[in-house]
């Protein structure tokens, strides 16, 4: 303990420290100087008592991730299948979608996608707000009413957003195994569908686990953009407690401190993960 | 030639299915689809000129507001990279704090805590609040491609400008930074794609965009599919175009070097 105040007393300050400490204390002074003015009284009680409302809102985020992750990589997976088919439609298809996908902003995939899904697709196959009403295991697996069926279609379309964004690195990653493997294996008499699945796939989910890893945290991040949907998560949370308390600095304090946990622990896992697998199969 | 003609046959099949389920969805519903009234947002004309429609004042904001970021997250994004390679460690850990908290939290998140509280407080307007969170979201982003960059040319040539006599700052300017500009082009390309991706999330603070211009001509008119899809065309032939600018620029400096 000693040592430690000893080393930051004995600390030689180098330029760059100066120069970041200055900039630094410049930009909080001007804060408070122009905050003087501007008069806030801080009121954390009131928006702890929401407490309830932000771990629903996390619950909810949480379902639409697991939703996005699921949807994105069994859609993404095949995706690439068809990006590496000899099969010039399937080619094509994969080609067109990828590109449509990866080039517009989620939140416009999101209104399109969102509007059609809920107002076409699901009047059409049946599914009701009374339907989640009824049936507790619907009520628990996406929330409550309406906004089951809102989380749902949100879910589908993040989920069809990321699978492109999968879909390519999946697809890097199957190009890099060589194809010495791919003619081997078909030289062992294994068909096309088993040298996809028991040769290459293997070992090239092995090579993209990083990317996977990346792009699965900014689906979590994206699926904030639901919240403008009226799906009722974190970021949905936090606009309802500013808006029945009036508490806007501590309401949207307490969403970017959740989020931050939640994604930190999520790249401390895979990284933690990453080691693991690269002692395993690399 | 067998086998192309089976292929053929198998694609076209798989395409005309897929054109099929597609017009089903959008045939039999009670969708009724007016793309004749989308087109005047594009533009009007009237009186023997062409007047711009609402959409291309919404995309001129778009790319003003890309384009501003672009700049500013470069601008940051070296700073945070010289302050990460410094030798004092407070500037380290700074760097460190920063891109973890940015990278960490999502774009929508941070410009409400932007807008609802730097924004009142340093009396900030939404237009440039927006370009500041896009800039400072993305310049994290833009410090770790740099940094990327930098150590990936050789460290040999560092050790070899130091035995030259060529100190630090010098070496990191005229040795280093030409090799590292080269790996920057194409992640650059991809940060400003990602920028005008991102730039769409601005809306929410009313931020006259592209996406704000669409919601507004929906609550007016009701046409909800064309108008979003119309500004889903946009917005990929705007990002086409940053690809192939980005492509263009690469093929210039791979042909200089």
């Amino acid at each position: 303990m000693i040592n430690i105040i000893k080393n930051i007393l004995n600390y030689k300050w180098h330029i760059s420290d100066i120069i970041t400490t200055a900039i630094l204390t410049m930009f909080i002074s001007t804060i408070l100087i122009s905050s003087i003015d501007f008069s806030y009284d801080w009121n954390w009680s009131t928006p702890l008592g929401y407490m309830g409302l932000f771990l629903i809102g996390l619950l909810n985020t949480l379902r639409l991730f697991f939703m996005s992750m699921l949807i994105g990589i069994t859609f993404g997976l095949s995706l690439a299948i068809f990006r590496i088919s000899n099969n010039h439609g399937l080619n094509l298809l994969g080609t067109v979608y990828i590109n449509f996908v990866r080039n517009i902003p989620p939140l416009v995939f999101l209104f399109i996608f969102y509007f059609f899904i809920s107002e076409q697709i699901f009047p059409k196959l049946g599914l009701t707000p009374e339907l989640f009403e009824n049936f507790t295991a619907l009520k628990w697996l996406f929330g409550e009413g309406v906004y089951g069926a809102n989380l749902i279609s949100a879910g589908i379309c993040l989920g069809l957003f990321e699978s492109a964004f999968f879909a390519e690195i999946i697809r890097g990653a199957i190009k890099s195994v060589p194809t010495g493997q791919h003619e081997a294996s078909l030289g062992l008499g294994f068909n096309y569908l088993q040298t996809i699945r028991k040769i290459i796939l293997p070992q090239a989910l092995a090579k993209c686990y990083p990317s996977l890893a990346g792009q699965s945290i900014i689906a979590l991040k994206n699926t904030s953009i639901a919240s403008l949907i009226s799906v009722k998560d974190l970021v949905f949370s936090g606009v309802e407690v500013v808006t029945s308390t009036r508490s806007i600095f501590e309401a949207w304090i307490i969403v970017a401190i959740i989020y931050f946990i939640l994604c930190f622990t999520m790249t401390k896992f895979f990284n933690y993960y990453e080691k693991k697998i690269e002692n395993k199969y690399i | 030639m067998k086998k192309n003609i089976k292929q053929y046959i198998y694609s076209s099949i798989i395409l005309i299915t897929v054109f099929y389920v597609l017009y089903e969805l959008f045939s039999t519903n009670n969708y009724p689809w007016q793309w004749y009234s989308v087109w005047k947002y594009f533009a009007v004309y009237d009186e023997g000129e062409w007047w711009a429609g609402e959409f291309i004042f919404g995309m001129e904001k778009t790319i003003y507001i890309v384009l501003s970021s672009i700049l500013l997250s470069f601008l940051i994004g070296i700073i945070i990279a010289i302050a990460g390679f410094a030798k004092g460690k407070i500037a380290n850990g700074f760097a460190k704090l920063y891109v973890t908290f940015v990278r960490n939290t999502p774009v929508l998140v941070q410009i409400y805590l932007t807008y609802f509280i730097l924004a009142p407080i340093l009396g900030m307007d939404r237009f440039i609040t927006g370009i500041i969170v896009l800039s400072v979201y993305e310049g994290a982003f833009v410090s770790e491609i740099i940094r990327g960059a930098i150590e990936s040319v050789n460290r040999g040539q560092w050790e070899a400008s130091y035995s030259l006599g060529i100190n630090r700052f010098y070496t990191a300017r005229k040795v280093i930074l030409p090799q590292a500009m080269r790996l920057l082009i194409a992640p650059m390309t991809n940060v400003s794609i990602n920028l005008l991706k991102h730039s769409s999330i601005v809306s929410v603070i009313a931020v006259q965009d592209l996406t704000t211009v669409g919601r507004d001509l929906i609550s007016e008119t009701y046409l909800t599919m064309e108008i979003w899809i119309a500004i889903a065309f946009l917005y990929w032939s705007l990002s086409s175009i940053f690809a192939i600018i980005g492509r263009i620029i690469e093929k210039q400096i791979k042909w200089n070097n």
